[in-house]
């Protein structure tokens, strides 16, 4: 069973029609950041083969990123790290070299999936909350961690955009401050800010719900 | 000094990287024990970090660029689109079919780079030049509404219900200039071919035959079972429904048509439909399976729904029964102690 629609597309093509092994295309760029935010200047420029090399060597971290944020198996997973990538393309002569340019790929690709999920949520609404076929139809896992990570997810979906964007970046790629700063571009504190308030927003939603708490451990704290 | 500014957020980051030593790690666990907020932190980034890989067998990276920067794509720029239709998670995909147009061509003509169609290109002449690069010199903002990027495309990977085993040919992959990036006027693509290319080209036709389009081959349990529940996950829940009962009628002895009857009950449930979701329920515990535990609560929360008390005390009980540590015990414990029993 394939998860997106294009999968089993391929699949059969390649089975009728043998065609030559990745292998046979270059390597992914594998410079250091200044090798990497040259490819990009390259590929603003117009640069095919640049721009190629570039989106093989982001194209991982954007799919990680939309992963993340939407959730795996998401139905739309692939349309977003498309649209992930045409952002990155469309942004290639506004990039000021700031930061790796695969950072600033995932940057995209975490606002990219954040509204996606924001207009799934819109579509879902109406339903009885009750009920999570999802939960039913997906993976078994840790339940508590699943429900650890959707909280996350969800808060994503109601926080304000830097701060929602602040908190993917943190808890779901595990980025520094000082990289989450660079790449938005922020100051520090500025970053430190929004992480704040993001969390301190977690934090209140967790607490607000004894199951979600029990999951994360809240109200265990030693005297 | 706040309490936030003493947040150790360094340590936190050398632990995600595996580099905490012995005494910083014992730092870190101090200060979780008391502060509830790098708690939570701590174990929703071990949580994503844990979470299965991401880039999975069902998401070849691979092929996605090999699909999206596939030679020939040039060609299908030129190509009248067909009437529109439906399509469901693929509809971006000629965009970026168009952008990667631009750049295929001016990759293969640069550095005769060979790629997934590479015996393809080993045999053409460089690839025909397009212009604009309308992607590459405009600044827009990075992310654009899907509604302003999308216009219904035909794509390949449209999926209707079909006969079983019956094959269908594919309408071609279109893509069109991207009209929809901006709202500046859409960019043209021409293509510059001199007879010589036209020659080529047409000799080329019988190998772009074979690779595109593609023959559709028929649905399959599987494949119908992933469709509705990709229908049901984006939203289309009637489109959803109809699948699993094309599922349950076409395959009804295939697991997937069980599973179905416990996924369709759910739905129709959430959908505000109790006494549909019993039928499916209880055509699901008739034989039982691996769902039977959260079967049994979704049908205790459906006699719920419908107000039959006294079903949904005994189905609670039936399912304490059956499963006294299940997940849904607190639940029903709960439940039947609000029904006074």
């Amino acid at each position: 069973m394939t998860a997106f629609p294009g999968a089993w597309h391929y699949t059969n093509a390649m089975a009728e029609h043998p065609q030559p092994r990745i292998s046979s295309i270059p390597p992914p760029f594998s410079g250091g950041r200044d090798e990497a935010i040259a490819l990009a200047r390259r590929a603003a420029s117009g640069d095919a083969l640049a721009t190629r090399q570039l989106l093989e060597n982001i194209a991982p971290r954007v799919v990680r990123a939309t992963r993340a944020v939407l959730g795996a198996g998401h139905p739309e997973a692939e349309d977003a790290v498309q649209l992930a990538l045409i952002g990155f393309i469309q942004s290639l002569p506004g990039f000021r070299g700031e930061c790796n340019p695969s950072l600033f790929a995932a940057r995209i690709a975490v606002r990219t999936a954040s509204g996606i999920r924001r207009r799934a949520r819109a579509r879902h609404e109406g339903r009885d909350e009750a009920v999570d076929v999802d939960e039913l139809a997906g993976g078994r896992g840790d339940p508590r961690a699943a429900a650890r990570r959707e909280v996350v997810r969800t808060l994503l979906d109601d926080l304000p955009e830097e701060q929602g964007e602040a908190l993917a970046l943190r808890f779901m790629l595990g980025w520094s401050l000082s990289e989450i700063a660079e790449t938005s571009g922020a100051p520090l504190n500025t970053v430190r800010s929004r992480l704040r308030l993001a969390k301190e927003a977690l934090r209140r939603r967790v607490e607000a719900d004894p199951t979600l708490a029990d999951h994360f451990g809240i109200g265990e704290e030693e005297p | 000094m706040t309490i936030v500014a003493l947040h150790p957020d360094d340590l936190l980051d050398r632990e995600g990287r595996g580099e905490l030593a012995a005494d910083e790690l014992e730092r870190l666990e101090r200060h979780v024990r008391d502060c509830s907020t790098c708690r939570i932190e701590r174990l929703s980034r071990a949580d994503f970090r844990g979470e299965e890989d991401p880039i999975g067998p069902d998401f070849d990276v691979t092929r996605l660029l090999s699909e999206v920067l596939a030679p020939g794509a040039d060609r299908e720029l030129l190509r009248p689109a067909p009437a529109p239709r439906r399509a469901v998670g693929r509809r971006l995909r000629p965009l970026l079919l168009a952008a990667a147009a631009v750049l295929v061509a001016g990759a293969a003509a640069a550095a005769g780079w060979r790629g997934a169609v590479g015996r393809r290109a080993e045999a053409a002449p460089p690839a025909p030049v397009l212009e604009p690069a309308t992607t590459f010199t405009r600044s827009t903002p990075a992310v654009q509404a899907p509604a302003t990027l999308a216009p219904p495309a035909p794509t390949a990977a449209v999926a209707e219900p079909a006969p079983p085993e019956r094959v269908v040919p594919a309408p071609p992959v279109v893509a069109r200039a991207p009209a929809a990036l901006s709202r500046e006027p859409a960019p043209v693509a021409v293509v510059h071919t001199s007879p010589a290319d036209r020659a080529t080209e047409a000799a080329a036709a019988p190998a772009l035959a074979v690779t595109r389009p593609l023959p559709v081959t028929a649905s399959d349990a599987a494949a119908v079972f992933e469709r509705a529940n990709r229908a049901r996950r984006s939203g289309d829940h009637p489109r959803a429904a109809d699948l699993y009962r094309s599922l349950l009628d076409r395959y009804p002895d295939s697991p997937e048509a069980h599973e179905s009857l416990a996924v369709l009950g759910r739905e129709l449930l959430g959908d505000g439909d109790a006494s549909g979701a019993l039928r499916y329920f209880d055509g699901y515990l008739r034989t039982g399976g691996s769902l039977r535990e959260d079967v049994m609560a979704d049908r205790a929360l459906a006699f719920g729904r419908l107000g039959r008390t006294a079903d949904e005390a005994a189905a609670w009980g039936a399912l304490l029964a059956a499963y006294p540590g299940s997940v849904h015990a607190a639940r029903a414990a709960v439940r039947l102690h609000d029904l006074g029993l």
